[in-house]
């Protein structure tokens, strides 16, 4: 692991960083400025001490000499070379050359005096040395002045510091000098700072390390006492942590502080008794809905296998229904023709003995004849009408609609009925209006025929029969048959399209009809798309009426098909 | 006025309807109660015309108006039916039936059939001049 890594990784770490960095900078802040101040101090003491050595070292060199003895200067200056730390004592002259430089020999210096060998090599090298100049600004500035000047420098690496102090020309010296007061050289003493460098640089590394072992050891017994009473707690917490997060809701992180981690530990531990009872909760759920999902699935295929044989049953059912009503109506078709055919005979017999084939009839015969006659045409008609329902039951009966005008056809129904209409002693009125319809021929005039033979029978003599056609343009064009008969009330009005309820409920004098004559009606003009409905009134007469389909304002075949219109 | 013809039909109350209101028009009349005897007749006989009913024993009158319009095209059939099917009409038509009469029949759509097959015309109630 690298150490970015490392520092990533470990909270530890990271703490232990902040602490050591904000230690170095405090410490390290604290050690430059002590150092600081203590080297001053040093070279404050350093310079005081140049200072005495110069006010010791200048009135030396004054009596030397008053006394007329300048090669003393150079042997004071041996003498003091002994004194710690000085490097070079020079005098110079104000012109910046150094002073005294012929008066004495080595072996002068030397008579009579045991020198030290390390002052003897310094004087050694002073006299190899060629003759000093000085001509530093300050030093000028001794000479112009006559003040005390201090100079730093560095030679050969040392630090050097350099006490420039103005000779003036006293009283006293004036007896050999001259009777002036100028500055007549400059005294320059020199003395290294080596040693006083070399202490504070111990100094400073002392105190470093000083510092350095401290940060160690502060930064050590935080890092320990951090992770004690932080991090271990943490690392636990998120071992359990993770531990509830790979589903094992039982454990639980041991509470040992009151402090904020006391209080995550806690939190933690209700987190995963909470977890725990939700995940028991949605397992129970799951468990119900799996059991809900399978007896779903178990009902669904039962209803399925049920709705199966149900299909089954449907279709066997059908089938049987149809076949059945096959059946029925071959079984109608043989009854109505076993029917016809006595009927014909009767209805022969009759009509010959009506035309006289059997010869005179008197009034009675006639009467009997008339009323057999009558019978036989009503049960013709109901074996016809009988035939005619079950055709439109089994969905048999087919139209076969033309543009048909209604102005001719209602006149010929009217024509055809007028006999009986004047027998009974009504009016029976045609129409003016004329209108073309679309629908089967046929079909209209058995519908026409059935309402007005109706009427003309159920209104009393005197009365009025009425035909009109209206088409206001729409869709649809109507024909109404009005009477002025007895009304129907609106209990039998709601049903005498129903079958055989005429029959059923009407007096028995005005029964002359089937009784189905209005149930095919209503289905041949709803069989048009079409409506049939009454409306009356009792004691005031009846109206029926019913629509039909306007005709296509062009020829036939550039028309829909008829199934689409009906 | 003397056209033989021929009535073919099953029931014989039909057939004495029919004949005796014929012969009172002066028609000569044979009658036969099966499809089979009716076409031996026709080959025995001059036949003027033929009243055909359909539903007949050993060849019904389809049948017979088949084999009848094989020989001859002219002969004026009327078929009389008490058929209950709306295609026997046009079945009977097709074969070549000069007219198709729904049992039970109104004499004046018999007669007016009559009127026009043979070119006459016949008084509505014969006795009854």
């Amino acid at each position: 692991m690298s150490i970015v890594g490392v520092w990533r990784r470990y909270l530890q770490v990271k703490v232990l960083s902040f602490i050591v960095a904000i230690l170095v900078i405090g410490f390290g802040v604290l050690v430059v400025w002590n150092t600081r101040t203590q080297s001053w101090t040093f070279l404050d003491q350093y310079k005081e001490a140049s200072r005495s050595l110069a006010d010791a070292i200048v009135p030396s060199i004054e009596s030397s000499m008053l006394a007329g003895r300048p090669d003393i200067v150079r042997v004071l200056s041996r003498d003091l070379h002994t004194l710690k730390d000085v490097e070079q004592i020079t005098i110079f002259r104000t012109n910046g050359v150094e002073a005294f430089t012929d008066l004495a020999t080595l072996e002068e210096v030397q008579q009579g005096t045991s020198l030290d060998p390390e002052v003897v090599a310094k004087i050694q090298g002073m006299q190899a040395r060629p003759t000093r100049t000085m001509h530093h600004p300050l030093f000028q500035q001794a000479v112009d002045n006559g003040t005390t000047q201090e100079l730093f420098e560095t030679v050969n690496g040392v630090p050097v510091f350099t006490l420039l102090r103005p000779l003036r020309n006293e009283e006293r010296c004036q007896k050999c000098h001259g009777r002036d007061h100028l500055v007549r050289g400059v005294a320059s003493i020199s003395t290294s700072m080596a040693r006083t460098t070399a202490a504070l640089q111990a100094h400073r590394t002392q105190q470093g390390v000083v510092a350095l072992l401290t940060i160690l050891g502060v930064a050590g017994a935080l890092s320990l006492s951090l992770g004690r009473v932080v991090l271990r707690p943490l690392r636990v917490l998120a071992t359990v942590a993770q531990q509830i997060g790979q589903g094992d809701f039982a454990v639980r992180v041991p509470v040992r502080q009151h402090d904020e981690i006391g209080t995550l530990a806690t939190a933690v531990n209700q987190m995963a008794v909470h977890l725990e009872q939700s995940y028991t909760e949605l397992e129970h759920k799951a468990a119900t809905h799996e059991a809900m999902a399978t007896e779903n699935a178990r009902l669904y295929l039962k209803v399925q296998q049920q709705a199966e044989v149900l299909e089954a049953q449907v279709a066997a059912r059908t089938q049987e229904l149809e076949t059945a009503n096959r059946h029925k109506s071959e079984f109608l078709a043989n009854v109505s023709h076993e029917l016809r055919t006595p009927l014909t005979a009767i209805k022969g017999f009759v009509d010959n003995m009506l035309d006289g084939l059997t010869g005179e009839l008197n009034p009675r015969q006639l009467r009997y004849l008339t009323r057999l006659q009558a019978n036989t045409d009503r049960l013709a008609r109901l074996i016809n009408d009988l035939l005619d329902l079950s055709r439109i039951e089994a969905g048999r009966l087919e139209l076969r609609p033309t543009t048909v005008r209604l102005a001719p056809l209602v006149h010929d129904v009217v024509a055809s009925l007028r006999p009986v209409a004047d027998a009974r002693g009504l009016q029976l009125e045609a129409p003016t209006t004329d209108a073309s319809v679309w629908a089967d021929a046929d079909k209209v005039t058995q519908v026409l025929m059935n309402l007005l033979g109706n009427a003309l029978k159920f209104t009393p003599a005197d009365g009025r029969v009425t035909v009109t056609v209206a088409h206001d343009g729409s869709a649809w064009v109507q024909i109404a048959v009005a009477d002025t008969g007895p009304g129907i009330a609106a209990e039998d009005a709601a049903h005498i399209f129903d079958q055989f309820y005429q029959a059923a409920h009407m007096d028995l004098a005005t029964r002359h009809g089937t009784g189905l004559g209005l149930t095919i009606a209503k289905t041949l003009v709803e069989m048009h798309g079409g409506r049939l409905w009454v409306e009356s009134t009792v004691g005031h007469g009846s109206t029926f009426r019913f629509t039909l389909p306007v005709a296509p304002p062009v020829t036939p075949a550039a028309v829909p098909p008829p199934e689409e219109r009906i | 006025m003397n056209f033989k013809v021929l009535i073919a039909d099953d029931e014989d109350d039909l057939v004495e309807v029919l004949r005796d209101r014929l012969e009172a028009y002066g028609f000569t009349v044979l009658t036969a109660s099966t499809g089979r005897e009716a076409l031996e007749t026709l080959r025995a006989e001059q036949i003027d015309g033929v009243f055909l009913d359909i539903k007949m024993p050993e060849l019904d009158g389809l049948a017979v108006v088949e084999a009848i319009r094989r020989q001859d095209q002219t002969m004026p059939i009327i078929m009389v039916s008490a058929s209950s099917y709306p295609h026997t009409a046009t079945d009977a038509l097709a074969r070549g039936a000069n007219a198709y009469i729904q049992k039970p029949f109104a004499w004046e759509i018999l007669l007016a059939a009559i009127e026009q097959l043979y070119h006459i015309t016949l008084r509505r109630a014969p006795c009854h001049p």
